[in-house]
């Protein structure tokens, strides 16, 4: 966050560092011929004022502008009839430019006599040497009447011509026409202004869903001018609740956990496992997938999702089939102890469901772990490689969200913070998962204190959760596979 | 059958149903489609361009890529509308850019803004600036070898085009290799590239560009007839191209359609008056024996403004001078450019300064390092026929006219008489 701050810090003394370019030179080059017009409709008439700010060598090239000239090539027509103008005022100043030359500038005031009983179409052409390069600006407002379907702005953005906007976010206008409607008010009290034609502006295509308008919040604040401690800690809250949000949402390999917890005898301890194997997987997941995409251009991220969720179902599938082999060899004696509360066994390393006081170390366990869960399957469900197996496959598909956040950051300058949002993202999802499990666990013991049928269901459960597993994790690959084909 | 061994095959036979099952009703789901990305028809590549990544950086103003991506675009779109207004506002996003991160894009586009504005030695460093940080840049390779070729390097600009061909071989390389082959005046495959270049264009903009590229080397092998072709083909694909105009205009006056020439040269005079415009558009004026000063003091004006804006284009004054009679100032004008940089076109005209000051013992050398360093210009070869006229040495100027007149007889509307006419009288006189 400090070094955040110290960046932004720097950025601003760079701006502020800048060379400032040759006071007298035309801002938009010394050879541009930058005309506005500004309509005023009344009930009664059109105004127009025509501004014409010619640079130092049009200035010197050609005739001075005229007025006659300004009127000539502005036409309007107002309910089809052609205006003819009246020049009220008329000014021509010379300024100082660059390489003791001179810039002109022609101010123009026209009226011309236009009824507005009705609503009236009007349209506007403004040519002053329209093969000149240079700024185009129409402007357009009311009084005593109004406008509908304007696309005029109703001021002039450079204020007629005195001062052009010299941010690179703002292109050179290049208005030469329009059309809008005028109306008179229904409304007796005066009502100047742009009228509604603000309000029939297209539609923001917004996302919908309350899940999309938080995305859309993060992707704004993380990619905001600065960045607060405040709005730092916000995005984390903010990736916490979307993370958590996006596992309660139904597909990866979610499902097939919650089955597994579910069906055989998973423990509190195995949701917490399969919770921080999601963070992990997701975190690196994304870190290793936004430094892919960043590093390998011309690679469609779309694509590396789809072969991800590829890897994924096959991961879950392969799992399943692990739990089926496992299941199916220890059935023939299990089924003789459905009530399950049989002795420990000799080889039962992995313990999925050991109660016994004396059970082995976690680091013994895991010196035996995998090569005793395949060949002697003393236990119901996939076993703890077999949980990781899931939650690798949980977290192993990025969700889009996260990557275009840790992307956005990553092209701010933000990297650290984006990781630390992924990592956030990753939580909340684990947090979600971790919370499901244990709450089907519980339920499970439930329902197996309750109903008789329970004991029947435990004793082919294991084969049948395995199977379960197995055709989520086919569906899953089956359904990647017509993304990546 | 022993019980592993059936236990192996239930579960395979239960796997390969489940895997069908499964792969069944998976397939039949149809995959999310993602956001793809669609090709539009493309009018204008640059505004789009621009206008895509003003709207990026309105949310993200941190985004020091779209800053330095629309910087360029401004630098582009500059040198196809003429329009300078643009030059600040690439400067400002470049500069932001780098305000941001220090950035290879950006260096590459300050580099590309620096030869638009004819400053190629700062041209230079951005490239080379933009290629220690990221060597596999094609563009900044580009702009290298754009600074180079007018900084008078010519072994360096034509590394630089190598590389770029190796890295990325498309439009803009083909562009530059064509024109570094015509520099060191193998014209037949400056052609072939450009040709190829042509067919790869898909803007308007950029098919206008190739078109008049070769129009101009058409033109500077005499073919008329090639090159008014190129130069409609390219008026007919952007007819606000201006350089098309201005070859087309070339093409009238020589051949004697001189009202022709001048409406040309008054249109782009009038939209550009920059003082290469100018000039051309008064050597027409002149031609059809009416005055051309107004058109001499705007072009100095506009060269007034260029160095009042901090600007250094000695060439440019020379040249000046030289339209106005004023021989000793360009002399001078073209000796402070040529200890800048020593391309062909200073060398050509500091010995036509020297010619017309009469000075043309030291005028020889520069004509003949002009010829060599561009051996199939017909107006170098020519400038050196007079000096050698000049300095009584008949021999070698018949042979430089002889040359003059197989290279291209239509080089210049006002000289390509005088050649002509010295040819045949050193020709009726042994």
């Amino acid at each position: 966050m400090r070094r955040l701050l110290v960046v932004t810090a720097l950025a601003a003394a760079g701006f502020a560092a800048l060379p400032a370019g040759p006071a007298a030179a035309h801002p938009l080059g010394n050879f541009s011929v930058n005309r506005s017009a500004t309509l005023t409709v009344h009930p009664d008439r059109i105004d127009a004022l025509a501004v014409v700010d010619l640079a130092e060598l049009p200035t010197l090239q050609d005739a001075p502008a005229s007025c006659d000239e300004a009127a000539a090539a502005l036409t309007v027509t107002a309910g089809g009839q052609s205006l003819r103008w009246s020049i009220r005022d008329a000014a021509l100043t010379y300024a100082a430019g660059a390489g003791g030359l001179k810039t002109s500038r022609l101010e123009c005031r026209l009226s011309a006599p236009a009824t507005v009983n009705e609503p009236t179409r009007v349209d506007v052409t403004y040519r002053f040497r329209d093969d000149r390069i240079g700024w185009r600006e129409l402007v357009a407002t009311a009084s005593g009447v109004r406008l509908e379907g304007s696309p005029l702005p109703s001021a002039s953005p450079t204020n007629a011509l005195r001062s052009y906007p010299s941010d690179p976010l703002t292109s050179p206008a290049d208005m030469r026409s329009a059309t809008f409607t005028a109306a008179p008010t229904t409304d007796p009290a005066p009502a100047p202004g742009p009228g509604s034609a603000a309000g029939a502006g297209p539609a923001i295509d917004r996302p919908s869903g309350v899940l999309a308008g938080f995305e859309q919040r993060l992707d704004n604040l993380v990619g905001g001018a600065r960045l607060t401690p405040l709005v730092g800690v916000l995005a984390v809250l903010l990736s916490l609740l979307l993370g958590a949000a996006h596992a309660a949402l139904p597909g990866h390999g979610k499902t097939v956990m919650a089955a597994y917890l579910a069906g055989s005898h998973g423990r509190p301890r195995d949701a917490v496992l399969v919770g921080a194997t999601v963070t992990f997987t997701h975190t690196a997941g994304v870190i290793a997938l936004g430094l892919f995409l960043t590093a390998v251009t011309g690679v469609a991220g779309e694509s590396v999702l789809s072969w991800l969720d590829l890897t994924s179902g096959l991961l879950v599938a392969a799992v399943g089939t692990g739990a089926l082999i496992s299941a199916l060899r220890r059935r023939p004696r299990t089924h003789e102890k459905p009530t399950g509360e049989e002795p420990t066994h000799a080889h039962d390393h992995t313990s999925a469901h050991d109660h016994t006081p004396h059970d082995h170390s976690d680091g013994h366990d895991h010196a035996h772990g995998h090569a005793h869960d395949l060949a002697h399957g003393h236990h119901h469900g996939p076993g703890r490689w077999g949980l990781a197996g899931l939650g690798v496959a949980g977290g192993l598909v990025p969700s889009p969200s996260a990557l275009i956040v840790l992307l956005g950051a990553a092209a701010l300058g933000r990297t650290v913070f984006g990781v630390l949002l992924v990592l956030a993202y990753g939580l909340g999802m684990a947090a979600t998962l971790t919370a499901a499990g244990l709450l089907l666990v519980r339920l499970r013991h439930r329902i197996e204190g309750r109903w008789r049928f329970a004991a029947r269901w435990r004793a082919v459960s294991p084969p049948a959760t395995a199977a379960l597993i197995i055709v989520v994790g086919v569906g899953l690959a089956g359904r990647a596979l017509a993304g990546v084909a | 059958m022993n019980r592993p061994a059936r236990a192996a095959l239930t579960v395979s036979v239960a796997a390969l149903a489940l895997f069908t099952v499964g792969a069944v009703f998976g397939l039949r789901e149809q995959a999310q489609p993602g956001p793809r990305a669609t090709m539009v028809t493309r009018v204008d590549q640059r505004a789009q361009t621009i206008e895509r990544a003003q709207q990026r950086l309105r949310t993200l103003p941190g985004d020091y890529r779209t800053w330095a991506e629309l910087g360029l675009a401004y630098v582009e779109q500059a040198r196809v509308t003429a329009d300078p207004s643009r030059y600040p506002l690439a400067e400002t996003a470049l500069r932001r850019s780098l305000a941001v991160r220090d950035n290879p894009d950006a260096h590459t586009g300050l580099g590309a803004l620096a030869n638009a504005r004819h400053d190629f030695g700062a041209a230079r460093t951005s490239a080379q600036r933009a290629l220690k940080t990221n060597p596999f840049d094609a563009y900044a390779y580009g702009v290298l070898a754009d600074a180079e070729t007018q900084l008078g390097h010519p072994q360096a600009a034509t590394d630089a085009v190598q590389h770029m061909f190796d890295l990325r071989p498309g439009l803009a390389a083909y562009a530059r290799g064509s024109y570094d082959l015509e520099q060191r005046g193998r014209l037949t495959e400056a052609d072939d590239l450009m040709r190829r270049a042509v067919a790869a264009a898909t803007d308007p903009a950029d098919r206008a560009f190739c078109h008049h590229q070769l129009g101009d080397l058409a033109w500077f092998r005499g073919d008329l007839t090639a090159a008014t072709a190129e130069y409609t083909a390219g008026l007919a694909a952007d007819p606000s191209y201006q350089p098309l105009l201005r070859g087309r205009a070339r093409i009238a006056a020589t051949t004697g359609h001189l009202e022709a020439a001048i409406a040309d040269a008054a249109t782009v005079a009038a939209r550009t008056p920059t003082p290469d415009t100018l000039l051309e558009y008064a050597e027409y004026l002149r031609l059809a024996g009416r005055s051309a000063d107004p058109q001499l003091t705007l072009a100095e004006a506009a060269h007034k403004i260029f160095e009042a804006n901090g600007g250094r284009d000695d060439l440019t004054a020379a040249q000046l001078a030289l339209a106005r009679g004023d021989t000793s100032k360009a002399v001078i004008a073209a000796q402070s450019e040529w200890k800048r940089r020593p391309f062909a076109e200073v060398a050509d005209v500091l010995a036509r300064s020297l010619h017309r000051a009469g000075r043309d013992d030291e005028a020889l050398p520069y004509a003949r390092k002009a010829v060599a360093l561009s051996p199939n210009n017909a107006a170098y070869t020519f400038h050196q026929a007079q000096i050698a006229l000049a300095l009584g040495d008949r021999p070698a100027a018949r042979t430089l006219l002889t040359r003059t007149r197989d290279l291209n007889p239509y080089f210049s509307p006002t000289d390509g008489p005088t050649a002509a006419g010295a040819l045949t009288e050193l020709e009726a006189q042994p």
